[in-house]
């Protein structure tokens, strides 16, 4: 669709608040990847992703009317996103807490094995990388997926968690301390690669 | 977090100051270990970007949109909504007839001389003294 028939953002919200379905579907398909790249990023690839992923546009669009539009419709969506994860996170912890010992739930990460000479397959980094966000501590998670992986500012970061900017940066420099142990084989693959690049 | 540390993410951010990036760009000619955890540090940010999910599988909108018909058809007054409202009413009534009683009781009492107070009225209180009531045998 071309830029000048597309409707803006304001448009589709006015069209979804008076109760145009179609209006909200296209919101829902325009923001999908990035509700997708936040949930994803958050839990992991899965049907609970899936769910928190509707859920995050179902509490939107209760809440539609309350929207001002003091952030972008992104951004408030992704800040319903964050919060929505942390929620199922606690929730998984509590259940896990409940029926696994801790022993079992270090045995949920698998070590990649692979030496970092050996290329490694697109899937299987994907797949390194969502582990490794898994080990992270909640909070620096979401940083860690704020920051680097929907490539958001720090300020941008500390005004969808609702944190002061000092403290994203103190909890992604040890994101970062974590995830360079936990990624050293996909980093060694990574640095080849971008060796030729500038 | 060391200040290298937080000057180097704000680099890659590409918020830091021009004296700034030039200062850092002239340590980095000469720090080797600084210019390595540059390199960490870039590395993570494309790898983890590298990773990032795209969508949710196919008809995401179609199922979103039909879980959210199905729970407004569901919960049109959700129970909470629909408890509060017959509560609030039949606490609004009850305290109506309470008044409406007292006050009955106040114009009754009152044109029977009976109550030496309008409290003892609207209650419909006994005209007695506990020492009365002991002595006369009514409690």
């Amino acid at each position: 669709m071309s830029d000048a028939i597309r409707p803006t953002d304001e448009e589709l919200l006015a069209g979804a608040r008076a109760g145009d379905q179609r209006a909200l579907r296209q919101i829902i398909e325009r923001y999908e990847g990035k509700v997708a790249a936040t949930v994803v990023g958050m839990l992991g690839a899965g049907p609970d992703a899936e769910d928190v992923g509707q859920e995050t546009f179902i509490r939107f669009y209760r809440a539609i009317d309350k929207f001002r539009g003091e952030s972008s419709l992104a951004t408030y969506l992704t800040r319903i996103a964050i919060n929505q994860s942390l929620k199922a996170l606690k929730k998984r912890r509590k259940w896990h807490e409940r029926f696994l010992s801790r022993d079992d739930e270090s045995l949920s990460f698998s070590e990649p094995g692979e030496s970092g000479e050996k290329a490694i397959e697109a899937v299987d980094r994907q797949r390194i990388v969502h582990e490794a966000l898994q080990r992270l501590n909640p909070d620096h998670r979401a940083v860690a997926v704020l920051r680097f992986m929907e490539g958001h500012s720090t300020r941008e970061t500390a005004v969808i968690l609702g944190i002061p900017e000092g403290t994203v940066m103190s909890r992604l420099s040890r994101a970062t301390d974590k995830l360079g142990d936990l990624l050293r084989p996909v980093l060694g693959a990574q640095s080849e690669n971008s060796e030729t690049q500038p | 977090m060391t200040n290298d540390r937080k000057i180097l993410l704000g680099y890659l951010e590409g918020s830091l100051s021009d004296p700034d990036v030039e200062r850092l760009e002239k340590r980095l000619s000469t720090d080797k270990r600084l210019r390595e955890e540059l390199e960490q540090l870039r590395s993570i940010s494309v790898t983890l970007a590298s990773a990032r999910a795209d969508g949710f599988s196919a008809f995401f909108a179609e199922r979103t949109l039909k879980v959210l018909w199905s729970r407004a058809a569901d919960q049109a007054v959700p129970l909470y909504d629909a408890l509060r409202w017959v509560f609030l009413r039949t606490a609004v009534a009850g305290l109506a007839l309470v008044i409406l009683l007292g006050v009955l009781n106040v114009i009754d009492y009152q044109g029977l001389d009976m109550a030496s107070s309008w409290i003892e009225a609207a209650f419909g209180l006994p005209s007695t003294t506990v020492e009365d009531a002991f002595t006369y045998g009514l409690i």
